[in-house]
């Protein structure tokens, strides 16, 4: 702990010698941009916001524009695993960072298994990850907090477009329902490989779909009400003759937000939202003498309610402070069977999370330094146990000129919930259980970082800091962990990073570098391990160049070039003798050795040609481009060992028609 | 189910792909391993090596060629004696249902290795075969009476292809002797065989051996096997009734299968080895191949300063069927 701190003390006079104090305003002036726009803008501290427009321009998978593969390649973020839809933040594990969808926390972001987020392309309109601070009006996770945003739909113009791409058709409408008053957007996206499945009548069938909706409205000029909705679900199953099986999951999410401008210094936001997650599993068989109907859910609702107001006190100092409530509702394992009419059901016991908070932030803008400080005081009660939570929160900020400046923060965070997964493989089909034993989980972390503009087109940033977790649930074994008899032990964890990411910025290239160094640990039963997802070393690269850039055409090329340490691994070359003599192998309940080196170059070419009623674009990619093998789990196999790649070389192509517009 | 869900991903995962992986060998430290099942329909025998590096099937362990053993029975010794020095040691013991066991067993140079088990009642089942077609025997368990030790019933089987005497039939025709070896094999009197898949619609038993197969649903009566058992945990004991179930098994007028099916109790230790023994299996050798998804099971062991299992059940076998 001594030595991280002093590590973070000593990037300190490093990060200042980097500073050019030459101008205290804060304020930035309007200027025309002539340089390509970046794909992302870090922020104090350790946030950074993501360009969707930009993302057309990078390689995709699968032909896919998907946000959350971009964020996962951002320093301090990871996947897990190769080509998976986490975000793992900071050391933290994937249910650690908190997933918001226009206000709605997202329960399970992933589409075909993981390989796709559920965030289209065509509806988002901006992302942001928080890695350090975490404003007060957000809580609940330890590590991280990701806010995703769709876009409103056209005040002006109708539009129309159809994406089709390797693995789906999307299609995207929006307009204005009344000219400069409101707006709709309705996007939907489909696994259009099902089809063909259908129409070949073959027994498998797999499937996924998703639907985003957004209506805008003004009720009047300082009045703006917005209601969202998603729908998604992915689906298997099987059926011949009588007898069908199949599994699922699906997100439902609505939201209605009401944006007020009360007067010049006070403005509020009140927002309703629901959640639903729903994992299944379904089997059926009819013939002359049997009928049966055997049907598993596993559900978590939520419903809540947030206000928010931003008041500006002085034009030196400002507030924002509000509250939030939230009831949960978690149904494990609900199997209902109906066997010749004799039904049998059985429920896990249901269990209930209702958290309230209030917050307040205060916002300082003195000359040249700007301080947030704020605090959140949360209460949980899971029905049983009522869980107390204070989290003091501040930064400080010191501006030197519009492109230098330097940060720190230090945060307390909670989580009263924790994600498990009841198969022993490590799929998207997880399940979340509130806190246990009046324990919540707490982290603390401290931040240090700045950014300087090393050049006229280039721009370093570098953060460091270091987090310490409490109280961490680590699930053995599932099922006695939903019926309450044991099943996990408590851990602690911590991480400690620095990130540093160098970006140039000229008229045609773009070029972003990113390094992050992480040190994550966690402590069970004694023994202090790797954590699972533990990257010492993570570099990547990105970068775009308009090969042609005119008016009514631009070609851009990309690339993408990723380096990483193997991920820690639970496997020895340790075996013993079961009861029959034959070898088990010796997997230790801790990482015990490492994969090799992840490596991977991705290049993307974009067409983008503006037509007569709209744009057309051609994006052809391929990912891992040297298909280097890149293991995402080993086995032991005939006395020797393999491993499984998820992504080896894999081209795409997308073609996108929009119509209409300006 | 877990299985049938990680094949089917890979129809998503169009480009998975396995290779080869150089792992760095590390010395390993030689760890103790016992190995000792209690059962009251098996002599007590106990098992004894030292772990050794990996090198698939081929694999040999070392057997711990001195040790002393001890048994105790609620607390009282009903075993005390030398290990063979050829790493198994054969006893005539055999415990008693509803009893608690201690084994110890001390090896001189390493220490002492110790662990408890209960031995469950043995269980009362009722299972019938209602109906049979062409390929397939059905079978329905009605009825399942436990003691508190058991956590789970295991229902394995082993079936055999019966030669049925025409004139017992009262048919005219008989094989050839073609036929005969088609249906025999050349043997008319083969050993039963493990029943190596089980097929059931019911999402009560427990789907950690489950597979999605599409194949042939309605003389099956599901689309989902199970491998070598149906594993039902202790909560589910009543809602699983009625369980309907079929194994495969060829049918003609010359022949038939019959089954012998072994419901088998199982203390906590046992149940925990057995599943998650399966559960490495199944995320090892070729039965991980293609799939993304396996992850690292550690083998369930409930021996202090060792590797290895001492566990209880006990076993109902029915009549054939």
């Amino acid at each position: 702990m001594r030595r991280y701190l002093l590590t973070l003390l000593l990037c300190l006079p490093l990060m200042l010698a980097a500073q050019q104090p030459d101008s205290l305003k804060l304020t930035i002036p309007e200027v025309t941009v002539k340089a390509r726009k970046p794909l992302m803008l870090y922020r104090p501290t350790g946030n950074v916001a993501v360009d969707i427009e930009q993302l057309k321009f990078t390689p995709m998978l699968a032909g896919e524009k998907d946000i959350f593969k971009f964020l996962q390649l951002l320093p301090g973020v990871s996947a897990g695993k190769d080509g998976m839809s986490g975000l793992l933040v900071r050391g933290g594990a994937g249910d650690q960072t908190q997933i918001v969808y226009d206000d709605v926390p997202i329960y399970n972001q992933a589409h075909a298994f993981g390989l796709l987020s559920i965030f289209s392309g065509e509806a988002v309109q901006s992302a942001e990850v928080a890695k350090g601070y975490i404003p007060p009006a957000y809580g609940s996770r330890l590590s991280g907090l990701t806010q995703i945003r769709t876009r409103d739909g056209d005040r002006e113009h109708h539009r129309q477009s159809l994406t089709v791409g390797t693995m789906s058709l999307a299609g995207t409408v929006d307009g204005p329902i009344v000219p400069d008053k409101g707006s709709y957007l309705l996007s939907a996206r489909y696994f259009f490989p099902e089809a063909a499945l259908a129409l070949l009548r073959l027994p498998t069938r797999y499937g996924f779909y998703d639907v985003t909706g957004k209506l805008s409205y003004d009720l009047h000029p300082d009045h703006t009400v917005t209601a969202g909705v998603y729908s998604g679900d992915d689906h298997m199953h099987n059926s011949d003759d009588g007898a069908s099986n199949g599994f699922g999951w699906g997100n439902t999410a609505g939201s209605l937000r009401l944006e007020s401008r009360w007067n010049d210094k006070l403005s509020s936001t009140a927002v309703l939202f629901y959640s639903y997650l729903n994992n299944r599993q379904k089997s059926k068989f009819k013939d002359d003498d049997t009928q049966i109907n055997d049907k598993t859910n596993f559900k978590t609702h939520e419903w809540g309610a947030r206000m928010n107001l931003e008041q500006v006190v002085t034009e030196a100092y400002s507030l924002s402070y509000g509250a939030s409530f939230s009831a949960q509702r978690f149904l494990p394992l609900t199997t209902r069977s109906i066997v010749d009419g004799t039904v049998n059901e059985r429920s896990y016991p249901t269990q209930k999370l209702m958290s309230t908070a209030i917050y307040l932030n205060n916002r300082l803008n003195l000359g040249a330094w700007r301080a947030d400080i704020g605090v959140r005081g949360a209460m949980y009660d899971n029905g049983r146990n009522t869980a107390l939570s204070l989290e003091p929160r501040a930064q400080l900020s010191r501006y030197f000129g519009q492109d230098n400046a330097m940060w720190f923060s230090a945060t307390m965070n909670s989580q009263p919930l924790v994600q498990f997964n009841r198969y022993y493989y490590s799929m998207p089909i997880d399940f979340w259980a509130p806190f246990r034993d009046d324990k919540l989980q707490r982290a603390w972390q401290l931040s240090i970082g700045g950014r300087t503009r090393l050049h006229e087109h280039l721009m370093l940033s570098i953060e460091t800091y270091y987090k310490q977790m409490r109280n961490l649930p680590l699930i053995y074994d599932s099922d006695d962990f939903l019926l309450e008899r044991g099943g996990f032990v408590y851990g602690t964890g911590r991480a400690f990073g620095v990130e540093t990411m160098l970006q140039w910025q000229t008229e045609r290239l773009s070029l972003t570098a990113a390094y992050a160094y992480t040190n994550s640990r966690r402590r069970s039963d004694g023994v202090t391990y790797p954590f699972e997802y533990d990257i010492p070393h993570d570099f990547n690269a990105f970068a775009g160049y308009d090969v042609l850039k005119r008016t009514d055409r631009r070609h851009t090329l990309s690339l993408n070039v990723a380096w990483r340490t193997g991920l820690p691994y639970r496997l020895t070359n340790e075996a013993y003798p079961d009861t029959d003599g034959n070898p088990v192998i010796g997997i230790t309940t801790w990482p015990t050795m490492r994969m090799r080196n992840y490596f991977r170059t991705d290049i993307g070419y974009c067409m983008e040609r503006k037509k007569r009623n709209g744009v057309r674009t051609w994006q052809l990619s391929v990912v891992n481009v040297t298909n280097h093998k890149n293991p995402v789990s080993i086995y032991p196999y005939k006395g020797a060992y393999k491993a499984t790649v998820m992504i080896p070389i894999m081209p795409s192509v997308s073609y996108t028609r929009t119509f209409g517009g300006r | 189910m877990s299985r049938h869900i990680a094949l089917l991903a890979l129809m998503v995962v169009l480009f998975s792909c396995n290779v080869d992986y150089k792992m760095k060998h590390d010395g390993v430290e030689s760890r103790a391993v016992v190995n000792a099942l209690l059962s009251p329909q098996e002599d007590f025998t106990v098992k004894l090596f030292w772990s050794g590096v990996y090198s698939g099937d081929s694999t040999r362990f070392r057997p711990v060629a001195n040790a002393r053993i001890r048994l105790t029975e609620d607390g009282d010794k009903v075993l005390d004696l030398a290990a063979s020095p050829d790493g198994t040691t054969p006893t005539a013991f055999r415990p008693t249902a509803g009893r608690r066991y201690r084994l110890e067993v001390d090896i001189p140079g390493y220490g002492r290795l110790s662990a408890s088990t209960e031995v469950p009642e043995i269980p009362s089942v009722d299972i019938r075969s209602p109906k049979k077609n062409e390929r397939y025997s059905h079978f329905e368990l009605s009825r399942i009476e436990t003691d508190p030790n058991t956590t789970g019933l295991w229902i394995t089987g082993t079936s055999k292809n019966v030669w049925l005497h025409p004139i017992a039939l009262g048919r005219q025709a008989t094989p050839t002797d073609t036929e005969r070896d088609i249906i025999f094999g050349g043997d008319d009197d083969p050993e039963p065989e493990e029943i190596d898949s089980y097929h059931t619609a019911s999402l009560f038993v427990d789907q950690v051996n489950a597979a999605g197969d599409v194949s042939d649903a309605q003389n099956k009566g599901a689309l989902v096997s199970f491998s070598d058992f149906l594993h039902i945990t202790q909560e589910n004991f009543i809602l699983v009734l009625p369980l309907r179930f079929s194994v495969y098994g060829f049918h003609s007028q010359y022949s038939e299968y019959r089954y012998t099916l072994t419901a088998t109790a199982a203390s906590k230790a046992y149940d925990l080895y057995k599943r998650s023994l399966y559960k490495q299996q199944n995320n090892s050798g070729g039965m991980a191949t293609g799939n993304p998804f396996i992850e690292q099971v550690t083998v369930y062991s409930n021996i202090d300063n060792g590797l290895g299992i001492f566990a209880g059940y006990n076993s109902y076998k029915t009549p054939e069927l």
